[in-house]
This record gives C-alpha cells, structure tokens and sequence, in this order.
C-alpha cells in the first residue's frame, strides 16, 4: 500500500506548491479565425501594460465566441455576425468593434474570369452557373468552396452578396480562412471567398459589378465583415472590459486587415 | 510483497474507478438522449430527420447524406485495406526468421499510433491532388477519404489478422500438408477457417475506427451536404458534420438536438459492431 500513500503524498506537495504560488489571473477570448493575427499581436501588449494577468485566445468561429462569453465560459467573445438571442440566451453583451474585414471573393487563375456583375457572382455561388464559360472564362467546371454555418464571412455573403439567397448545397466546405485559400489556389475551377486585406498570391480578386477591391481605398470595398469583441454587461469595468477595449483601440489594426471603425 | 488487492483502501479505489466509468458512459448516453428528444419528440421528426436534405437555417435535417458518406467512405476503405492487410498478414505469419517478424510487427504497432491529423494532411498533400489529376473533380471527395481511411486502418487489421493467424495451431497446418494439400490450400481452407473469429473480431475493430474517424475524413472528404452522386463527389460522414456545425448550435437548440441523434447513431451503429464481434469474433 505504501505506493498509494506516496502518491497520495506527492499529490498534497504539488497542491500546496500551487496554492503558494503568486496569484495570476487569467482571461479567455474566443471566436472568429479571422482576427487571430491581430490579437496575437496585441494580447502581449495588454499583458505587459497588466502585470499578473494571462490571456488566452482561441478559434472555434463567430457564433461560438457569442456563445461562450453569454455562457461566461471565456471572458471576451470575438465575433462577425450579429448576436441572436438563441445564442445569447438573453445575457446582454457590450460591443466593441475592431473595425472591416473586407470579404474578397477569389478564383483559381485558370478559370480566366477576374471581373463579374452582381448577377453572376450571385449565379456562380449559389449553383446556377455551372461552367466557366458561362461567364466568359475557360472551359472548366465551376467549384464552389464555402464555410461552415458559425462561419460569419458565409453570413455577410449570402447576406450582401446574393442578397439573402444560400450558397450552394454542392459546396465543398473549408473550416478556415487558411484552408479556404489553399484550397481555391490549388484546385481549377474553383471560387470561394476570404477575409482578407490584402490579395494573396497564387489566386485572383474578383471585381464585382464595377468594384474591384484595392488596400489603398479598402473601406470603398462594399463586402465586409465587421468583427468585434464581446463582453458580458455584467462584468462592468473590470478587467475583460479593459482587454476589450484596449484591443478594439489600437491603430495598427489596419496591418491585419481591420480597416476604420465598424458601425 | 504483500497482496495489496485485498486491501480495503485499494478496492475501493477499484469500485470507485470502475462506478466513475459507468456513471460517465451512462451520463454520456443519458445526456444524448435528453438532447436529443427535444427532435426527436416533434411531429414528423423522422421524415424530417431521414430527409436527404441538409439545410438547418431552414429547418431541413435531413441526415441522409452523413449516413451515406459514413457507409460509403467506410466500405470504400475496407475494400481497399482489408485484402492488402491480409497479404501484409500472411507475408509476416510465414517469415520464418523471427527478427524480422519483430521488426514489422513492431514497425506496425508504431503504424497503428500514428494521430489520424497526419493521415490528414497527407491526405491533403498527395491524395486530393492525385485524385484530382487521375479522376477529375476538385480532388476532395468519399474517395479520398476513403484511400486516407484505408491506410488508416491498415496496420490495425494487419497486426490483427497477423496474430490470428499466428495462434493457429501448426498441427494444423502439418495435418494439411501430410494430406497432400498445397501451401494455398493450407492457407484458404485450413489457415484462414482455424483464424476466422480472430479475422471477424480486427475487422469489425477496424470498422469500429474507420466508422469513428473525423479529423483526417474531414480534411479530404469535402464537407458537401448534399446526397453524393458518385465516388468522386465530396459528401460528408457523421462525424465530420458534427465536427462542422457543432459550435453553430448551442445545447439547447434544434440543430443542437439533431447533432445529439446524429451522435447516438453513431453510437448505435458501434453497438451494432461489438455485438457482432460477440457473435462472429472471439470477444466474448
């Protein structure tokens, strides 16, 4: 028995370590992939300015960054679709915007096609348009690539983009905005979209109906998402609050994509 | 050393371990259940249900299309890895040296532990593209999942079906052989008869893993809701759908409830396995 009694003995000297460490608090965001870059780089800057406190951020997507902060389960929410109350349960969250995240809709380069109306963008995503020829280009299959449903990019395109219509059912789903784009990079035909200020190598932007999307003037750009982050009302001024808005503060914003100040 | 299993400290420990295990499974059961009644005790929940129409924003659950692709990619995987696990079994269990022997069973059981995440990406890296090149479509689809799946499960069922046939006795085998019959026909008619609870019981455990799977299915498989129309369609398996909308439907909710049904089926259909492995295998 006396390996029980040791391990029983180990257990106490670990806990009594623990407790005699110096108290550190900790604080949790979760949500949207699309802003990760941003607060990474700037979760540091809040932990130095606030000794003694550690934050972690995580994805799991927009609707679960909702979620979970209504449920008290992480301390900061980010998210780019609005809150509804099956999500929120009817806990009142404060909004602190980050600012637009332009939503770009991009191409596989051998479709030949960099420029579409209104109307045919809304045809190509949503399964009409099942040729690239159809729209001027090669003669290749169109292959949609979409979101999950949490995704809040998915939401402002079918919202903005095809005017409340669904992306086709016959899309292939990717679970990130990294795997979006390497999947349209690497597959002929293909169309999805991403969140994104810049336009990445290896695929094309579509211009739409007369926009065609440049860094210079992003906030001219008519598709985007506007994220932001989300704390319980009930946490008042306390810390999470302070991390909100601190992060929702910083200029340098614009180098992740974060372009202005979202409504 | 005293015999410690007698103590009554250790066998309390022992019932409390074992009483945590059944309260967690049952809860687990319990609490999919009550998740999912809230579905499944609407009007027309079924037909909704066995739809093969996937759109919860407007209230279409219909599973279908995951049963299929779970199926398909399932039997897709075995039909490719179960005969070259049987061949990579019957190489090992006639080498004669033992060292070697050692060597690939070991090399396999390494193999076996390999996280399904690296499948996956190779999956990404050489399996999309190749079907993409060779097959056409955009690469991501049941096949590809069901090539990833197979190598997946390979060493599982090599290793099983490797040391079934390793516990067939030799008597046999030397019976077999003084009565005239070929090396092949020691092999079908004597070997693999004597091994078949053993054979029954690693194929039905690695159904069991390839049914289960979901990261590497996910990464190749395409995540399409729509009923698949062909081998090279993408689709989606049970459990890459829930993977997908998980975080889109809170407890609670109807999306919720359905991704609860569509967990039980799963476990249904694991059930299903282990009785048959009651039945046919040597699990008892």
């Amino acid at each position: 028995m006396s390996w029980i009694w040791a391990l029983l003995l180990m257990s106490l000297t670990i806990a009594s370590g623990a407790v005699a460490q110096p108290r550190t608090e900790h604080l949790s965001i979760l949500g949207a992939t699309s802003t990760l870059g941003y607060l990474r780089a700037a979760v540091p800057e809040w932990e130095r300015l606030h000794p003694g406190y550690t934050v972690s951020i995580s994805g799991g997507g927009s609707v679960a960054g909702v979620v979970e902060v209504s449920r008290g389960r992480v301390d900061v929410g980010v998210s780019d679709v609005t809150p509804q109350k099956e999500w929120t349960g009817g806990v009142r969250l404060v909004r602190v915007p980050l600012g637009r995240l332009p939503i770009l809709v991009i191409v596989h380069p051998g479709t030949g096609v960099s420029r579409v109306s209104a109307a045919e963008i809304e045809a190509l995503m949503t399964g009409r348009v099942n040729s690239w020829r159809q729209v001027g280009g090669a003669d290749l299959p169109v292959v949609v690539m979409s979101r999950p449903l949490a995704s809040g990019a998915l939401s402002v395109v079918e919202q903005k983009m095809l005017s409340g219509r669904r992306v086709t059912t016959r899309a292939i789903v990717q679970l990130s905005n990294g795997a979006m784009l390497a999947a349209v990079r690497e597959t002929p035909g293909a169309i999805g979209f991403l969140e994104s200020g810049v336009v990445p190598s290896g695929v094309l932007a579509m211009a739409i109906g007369g926009d065609r999307y440049n860094p210079r003037n992003a906030l001219a750009w008519p598709y985007f998402a506007a994220p932001a982050l989300y704390y319980r009302a009930s946490q008042g001024s306390g810390p999470a609050a302070d991390l909100a808005h601190f992060l929702g503060s910083q200029g340098y914003r614009r180098d992740y994509g974060l372009y202005g100040a979202a409504s | 050393m005293r015999d410690w299993t007698h103590g009554g400290l250790a066998r309390g420990l022992l019932a409390a371990t074992a009483l945590i295990f059944l309260v967690a499974g049952l809860g687990l059961v319990a609490a999919l259940f009550l998740g999912a009644w809230r579905f499944l005790g609407e009007p027309s929940a079924l037909s909704n249900l066995f739809g093969d129409f996937w759109d919860p924003l407007r209230n279409r659950y219909g599973v279908l299309p995951f049963i299929v692709g779970s199926v398909v990619v399932t039997l897709g995987a075995l039909v490719m890895a179960v005969p070259l696990a049987l061949g990579v079994a019957v190489t090992l269990a006639e080498q004669r040296t033992a060292g070697m022997k050692d060597f690939a069973v070991r090399a396999l059981t390494v193999l076996t532990a390999v996280p399904s995440v690296i499948f996956g990406w190779w999956g990404l890296q050489m399996v999309v593209p190749w079907v993409r090149a060779r097959v056409g479509g955009p690469g991501f689809s049941l096949l590809a999942a069901g090539i990833v799946l197979a190598l997946m499960v390979l060493p599982t069922f090599s290793l099983f079906f490797f040391q079934s046939l390793e516990r067939v006795p030799q008597s046999l085998r030397e019976g077999s052989a003084a009565l005239g019959a070929t090396p092949d026909q020691t092999l079908w008619r004597v070997a693999f008869r004597a091994a078949m609870p053993g054979l029954t019981n690693g194929l039905l455990v690695g159904v069991a893993r390839a049914l289960g799977e979901t990261m590497a299915v996910q990464m190749v498989i395409g995540g399409q809701t729509a009923l698949p129309s062909s081998l090279t369609s993408p689709g989606a398996t049970l459990t890459t759908q829930i993977i997908t909308d998980m975080t889109v439907f809170p407890p609670g909710t109807r999306g919720h409830a359905v991704l609860d049904i569509m967990a039980l089926l799963l476990m249904l259909g694991m059930y299903v396995l282990v009785r048959l492995a009651e039945r046919w295998g040597s699990v008892s």
